[in-house]
């Protein structure tokens, strides 16, 4: 019974194991496309060409080294980023930049198709998706039209958005993904809200300039938190003023036991006992040598007697003149 | 170029990077307050664990030098600033309480659990030194990593101000420690300011003993309770009850005594270290540091004001015979043991039979925690 508990919690750990490791990949999103490129960055061989940007919105880093970008519904494995790419790896919060100009042998980071091939969806529209490192699971895909794409002109999701469109039910993260918008200036492998957003303490500057809010909140707080504590722990402690009160309560047959024994010692051991606390007496008092094999009388080397000072008994020497 | 004219050049060049050619008031200034901090810890003994170290970091980060020989606390790559890393990123801080943790005994205020409110009501000095830096124009932000000086916490007030303000952390951590090596010349005036001799007299009930199993729950329910309703003051609550938890197990006596000896005494020697080294003149010396050590003095004073108060008017609803002597209301700052000791000095002063340090420690350990929540509900607001 003990083995299969142990081996139904060890599965559950791996169960859980497994998940925590695919989180890091399933928390990339496609953030930021630039289809036309007139300006915006080069890659290392010079050249300006469409871009994606991919985002890490999780808590761990996401090692990408394995997973495919395509831009073919039916063909999930087009581009696949090699597996031993230590570059591929995207921190939490961290960006990562493909070109696309159908360059695959360049680097890690060159796909091999263009942005604004139409020919898979057709209607002006092309596809554009992440799968996992297995080709079938799908990360995050997007559609877009082509032909109202503008040079230099990027569409995107802004970062602060992908953590309010998430929320949990029960323990499943239900996520709903941020909507691609224009964005005012293309931004590759950076920030994608180029407004600067306010911090805590400037907003809480505007809401509470003279700090009186924050105060009262965080001392009722305090008074609360502590006062649950003092509550908590007065229940407990009388819980275990009860117990120690029943060990305490005095138990008859247990102290006529312990006066039999009491007496029968007196009886028996009675001069043996005196003994003991004699010497017990004497070694406390320090009257005694210590020694490893007994007791024996110290010497008073303070209080020398008449009988034991030669300088005392012998004649004094005389004095010649 | 002449052989004389090279080795007077070289000369020249020497005498450029000494201490002597760089040296400025400012840093006369910090190496004569640097001195005073040694000279009070070694002649005076007012915590001496701390000043030492502070006074001695100052004398070291107040040494001139040429900047770019990566010599400096604030040099990148400097020897310095590694060291310094652990005040920066806050994780010295946390590994305090864990020793704090391991040598504190909550028995007090196991067995007499109200007194745990004392702490609660010495926060007040926080939150006024807070309410009086908004007012003298610092950001909320600033005004939280000022405030928490008044929580009388070494250990919380670098680790808030790290989080909130870390250009102030060095004033702020000085001011800090400099008040809590203060705290027996404030207390004991104010508390005898406000106290009469009769409440000065009131004996206390002995607190009962109280069992192994409720020694080694508290911690366990201490964190649940506290950190659920305030999640940011985890680093330093859960080191805390973590360290306890090591010491009343009675089964981790290895871990704790390394968590209370040797591990606090590492981490003091580098914490105290660096925070001296970090007040180099040219970052320290500025009006604003100034008024951080009169913020953090008036913090003091209203923590022991509020603490004492409380108790008082506590003691209008408490029956003759139940009532708590104020003088233990100081001890809700959590300068621990330190708080508890003046309470038991001027108890004694007044009666030689009245021992206070027991009661006084209730809320001296539960001031701890106050002030560890007050500093995750800031860092929550202002983070």
């Amino acid at each position: 019974m003990k083995k299969k508990i142990v081996g139904l919690i060890l599965l559950s750990v791996a169960f859980c194991c497994q998940h925590v490791f695919a989180q890091g990949v399933k928390d990339i999103r496609i953030n930021e496309v630039l289809v036309y490129n007139d300006s915006s960055c080069t890659d290392n061989f010079g050249v300006r060409s469409g871009w994606i940007e991919l985002y890490n919105t999780g808590k761990a880093t996401a090692k990408l080294g394995g997973c495919y970008i395509t831009n073919d519904p039916s063909n999930p494995k087009k581009y696949r980023i090699p597996k031993s790419e230590v570059n591929a790896n995207v921190a939490p919060g961290g960006y990562m930049l493909l070109y696309a100009y159908n360059e695959p042998t360049r680097s890690a980071f060159h796909v091999s198709f263009f942005l604004d091939d139409t020919s898979f969806l057709g209607n002006d529209m092309a596809f554009l998706a992440i799968y996992d490192q297995s080709g079938i699971e799908l990360i995050d895909s997007i559609t877009y039209k082509v032909s109202v794409q503008m040079p230099d002109m990027s569409f995107g999701r802004i970062e602060g958005d992908y953590a309010k469109d998430k929320g949990t039910f029960g323990n499943l993260i239900i996520e709903r993904r941020p909507p691609m918008q224009i964005l005012p200036k293309a931004t590759p492998a950076a920030v994608n809200n180029i407004v600067e957003e306010k911090t805590r303490s400037e907003l809480q500057a505007e809401r509470d300039p003279h700090g009186v809010v924050i105060t009262i909140t965080s001392m009722s707080v305090v008074f609360f938190l502590l006062f649950v504590v003092a509550m908590v722990f007065m229940g407990t402690g009388k819980y275990f003023k009860k117990q120690n009160k029943k060990k305490e309560a005095p138990q008859p047959v247990a102290k006529a036991a312990v006066a039999e024994t009491v007496a029968a010692v007196d009886a028996d051991n009675s001069e043996e006992l005196a003994a003991i606390a004699t010497a017990l007496h004497l070694y406390y008092g320090d009257l005694h040598e210590e020694e490893p094999t007994g007791f024996y009388p110290h010497r008073v080397a303070n209080h020398p007697s008449a009988w034991e000072n030669k300088s005392l008994i012998f004649k004094k020497s005389p004095i010649r003149k | 170029m002449s052989f004389g004219e090279v080795i007077v050049e070289n000369v020249q060049q020497f005498l450029s990077f000494t201490g002597f050619a760089n040296v400025t008031y400012g840093h006369l200034i910090m190496i004569g307050v640097g001195l005073i901090f040694v000279f009070l810890g070694i002649y005076k003994k007012w915590e001496p664990m701390l000043l030492i170290p502070i006074g001695f970091g100052m004398l070291i980060g107040n040494i001139p030098f040429t900047p770019g020989f990566q010599i400096g606390i604030y040099e990148e790559g400097s020897v310095l600033s590694y060291l310094y890393l652990g005040v920066v990123k806050g994780f010295y801080p946390p590994l305090i309480f864990l020793g704090i943790g391991a040598m504190t005994d909550f028995s007090s205020l196991i067995s007499n659990p109200k007194l745990v409110l004392i702490g609660a009501a010495a926060q007040f000095g926080i939150f006024a030194a807070y309410l009086c830096a908004i007012a003298l124009g610092f950001t909320p932000a600033e005004a939280g990593a000022i405030g928490i000086i008044g929580g009388a916490d070494g250990p919380t007030a670098i680790f808030l101000s790290s989080k909130l303000a870390p250009d102030l952390m060095g004033a702020i951590a000085v001011s800090a420690y400099s008040y809590m090596a203060l705290v027996p010349v404030i207390q004991q005036p104010i508390m005898k300011l406000l106290t009469t001799k009769k409440e000065r007299l009131i004996k206390m009930k002995p607190p009962r003993t109280c069992t192994q199993t409720e020694k080694i729950i508290f911690p366990i329910v201490g964190l649940l309770l506290t950190t659920f309703l305030v999640p940011s003051g985890l680093p330093l609550l859960g080191m805390l009850f973590f360290g306890n938890l090591l010491k009343e197990s009675g089964v981790t006596k290895r871990l704790a005594n390394t968590a209370s000896n040797a591990l606090i005494d590492i981490v003091t020697i580098l914490l105290g270290l660096t925070v001296g080294a970090s007040t180099q003149a040219t970052t320290f010396l500025t009006p604003k540091s100034v008024l951080i050590f009169l913020l953090g003095a008036g913090s003091f004073v209203v923590a022991t004001f509020a603490g004492v108060l409380f108790v008082k008017c506590w003691n209008l609803f408490l029956k003759e015979g139940n009532k708590i002597n104020p003088l233990i209301g100081n001890a809700g700052v959590s300068a621990v043991p330190d708080a508890a000791r003046v309470s038991q000095e001027v108890g004694l002063h007044y009666d030689k039979s009245n021992y206070l340090l027991m009661h006084a420690m209730a809320p001296n350990v539960a001031g701890v925690i106050g002030s560890a929540v007050a500093a995750g509900m800031l860092l929550g607001f202002l983070g």
